[in-house]
């Protein structure tokens, strides 16, 4: 591609990103000074309080903020370019209703089924948590991917995942008025999504399958820029439409479904960072922009991850509603300055 | 890519049937038994009412929809509406589709022809770089380069679009309504610049229109599709001298106005013969 603008943007926002990580390490509801995090960080510590407290609570939960922050920002942006439509995220095509149908169905329905061989196996817990929205995201993803292969329109799919979200919803407010309060409140917190709940050994789960997604959303550049002419202009370059559209929706549906099944739904991210970045960069071209809605989600994410512990020190808010809280002043700013200069929100 | 064989055929369709296949039901077929073909060089117009298949037909010559029936080749090789790649290398196309995109420059958007060569990530050498520097200068967009697609007039984005299929490199163009949306100036300069193109580059070049004037002038040959399917093909002047327009329009006119289509052909006639 032609240099168009200057180069900076991309190292401007690592630089950002390392600091937002040793922040999100540094910022807890435990008080730690420089000096006792660069210890740790060095191998020099001798109070394994401080040690435990960084290496095995903060950074488990950083890493899950850059994984669930850039995998979320890069699910948005796939969407936003293959439905071209600005309001599309990750959440579009149902996969986080099915994957809180999941666990609504293991906090909720298996104080009824007490006998239900499938929820008793399941281990009680985080992992067990996992398991249901895993299979949960699974089936509404099998459901999507059957359908796209089938529809000959990316509007339908739209549609489609929009009309089974709110069918999955509806369930899910079903199971919860027949269930008791204790039930309806572990599920309610299980919606307010928690990085925290991300401990070292699911994340060797979770990294390589978030890097596999990010992997495959980089090198999907070619076909993502040629869709942004709309899908028979990619045709008569020669892109294979209907099969980047299966790739695409496989990657975002793997991506969402995994994420939320480890840290519940995130909302906001996923919409509101693929316009960031293209505000930052002026540009459509995939090349560089998924790179920077990546950086961009994984910096959102840290620093939504510090501002929820913020406010009070023994108490650590939702992040899923800082996210909002935070997220929304700011896409609204990015379209009001944009406006500025005469360019509406755009894809 | 282009031959150097005079007169060599470009594009060719045998017993070509185009239309809308309805499931189990009786498929809509809009024209049958279709032979056509391009030369190199040429120059085609395809006029006809609303309705009657232009673009049906330009999407099916185009690989873009299958037939009902029939093949087309271009250089020999068939067309099949699942191999895209392939298709992409032998002809390019100029769709009517509204480009709706921000932040995307003038050279990012022509660089696109050459995705049909390029590898899985899109990355063009210097050979692809300089063929879209050729399509701009040819397109004379020399130094747009880096201007922004969405802040073009709509004479310059067509041209924009123009580059890119020529930057596409294949023997056969093909553009639904090029002039569609523009105003006079700028139809009659896309006319001249598919004539030009034509001759300069040997590329063969078939447009749909329904700009009669400027198709007559520009065009080699002109393919006339009726409703119904009863296509009517020749040069600009052996069709003037019969009644081929008025049998061609006809079929798209309500029975209160054929006095005035009869007149505009009539007029239409007297002015382009006496030229």
């Amino acid at each position: 591609m032609a240099p168009r603008k200057a180069g900076w943007i991309l190292p401007v926002l690592g630089g950002i990103l390392v600091l937002a990580f040793i922040g999100d390490l540094l910022f807890g509801s435990v008080r730690l000074s420089f000096r006792e995090f660069t210890d740790v960080i060095l191998g020099k510590s001798d109070n394994p309080n401080v040690e435990y407290i960084i290496l095995s609570l903060r950074l488990p939960k950083a890493i899950t903020a850059i994984l669930a922050g850039s995998g979320l920002a890069l699910c948005g942006l796939l969407m936003q370019t293959l439905f071209r439509n600005p309001l599309a995220g990750p959440f579009v095509l149902g996969i986080s209703s099915g994957a809180s149908l999941g666990v609504a169905l293991l906090v909720m329905a298996s104080s009824w089924f007490g006998g239900n061989a499938l929820v008793q196996a399941l281990p009680y817990g985080h992992w067990g948590m996992v398991i249901a929205a895993m299979a949960g995201a699974l089936a509404v993803m099998l459901f999507v991917l059957l359908v796209s292969s089938r529809v000959a329109d990316s509007v339908s799919i739209l549609i489609i995942g929009m009309m089974f979200g709110s069918a999955t919803g509806a369930i899910v407010s079903l199971l919860q008025y027949f269930s008791d309060p204790d039930s309806v409140k572990s599920f309610l917190v299980w919606t307010f999504g928690d990085l925290g709940a991300v401990a070292a050994p699911h994340l060797k789960l979770l990294t390589p399958l978030v890097g596999a997604g990010i992997f495959a959303g980089l090198i999907l550049r070619k076909p993502l820029n040629a869709l942004l002419l709309g899908e028979n202009h990619a045709r008569v370059v020669g892109v294979n439409v209907k099969r980047s559209r299966i790739i695409i929706i496989l990657v975002t549906s793997l991506l969402t479904g995994v994420i939320t099944a480890f840290t519940g739904p995130i909302a906001f991210v996923g919409l509101a960072v693929p316009h960031l970045a293209r505000a930052l960069l002026r540009t459509s071209d995939h090349g560089r922009l998924t790179p920077a809605t990546l950086v961009c989600g994984a910096i959102i994410m840290l620093i939504c991850d510090i501002l929820a512990q913020l406010p009070a020190a023994n108490q650590v808010l939702p992040i899923n509603t800082v996210t909002a809280i935070f997220g929304a002043p700011v896409v609204i700013w990015v379209i009001l300055r944009n406006r500025r200069r005469r360019t509406p929100l755009e894809i | 890519m282009t031959q150097s064989r005079p007169n060599s055929i470009v594009l060719e369709s045998h017993h070509l049937a185009i239309g809308y296949p309805f499931g189990s039901n009786l498929p809509l077929i809009l024209a049958n038994d279709l032979e056509l073909n391009i030369e190199r060089g040429q120059v085609i117009g395809l006029l006809g009412p609303n309705g009657s298949g232009k673009s049906t037909l330009l999407r099916t010559l185009a690989g873009l929809q299958p037939s009902i029936s029939g093949f087309v080749t271009v250089l020999g090789q068939t067309i099949r509406s699942n191999q895209v790649r392939q298709t992409a290398r032998m002809l390019s196309v100029v769709l009517t589709d509204r480009i709706d995109v921000r932040n995307l420059t003038v050279y990012e958007l022509v660089s696109m022809g050459r995705y049909p060569y390029t590898d899985w990530l899109g990355r063009t050498g210097s050979d692809d770089e300089q063929r879209i520097r050729t399509a701009l200068e040819q397109v004379r967009l020399k130094g747009y380069a880096s201007r922004m697609f969405n802040e073009l007039s709509d004479g310059e984005q067509q041209r924009t679009l123009l580059a890119k299929a020529l930057a596409q490199d294949t023997p056969l163009i093909i553009l639904d309504e090029p002039t569609a949306h523009l105003d006079l100036p700028n139809r009659i300069s896309i006319m001249r610049l598919l004539r030009y193109l034509a001759d300069e580059t040997g590329k063969s070049i078939l447009f749909s229109t329904h700009d009669l004037d400027l198709a007559i002038h520009t065009s080699d040959l002109l393919w006339l599709l009726p409703k119904g399917g009863a296509m009517l093909k020749g040069s600009p002047a052996e069709l003037m001298a019969g009644e081929a327009f008025e049998e061609t329009f006809r079929t798209g006119t309500d029975a209160g106005d054929l006095d005035i289509v009869s007149e505009y052909f009539r007029g239409l006639k007297k002015y382009n013969i006496a030229r």
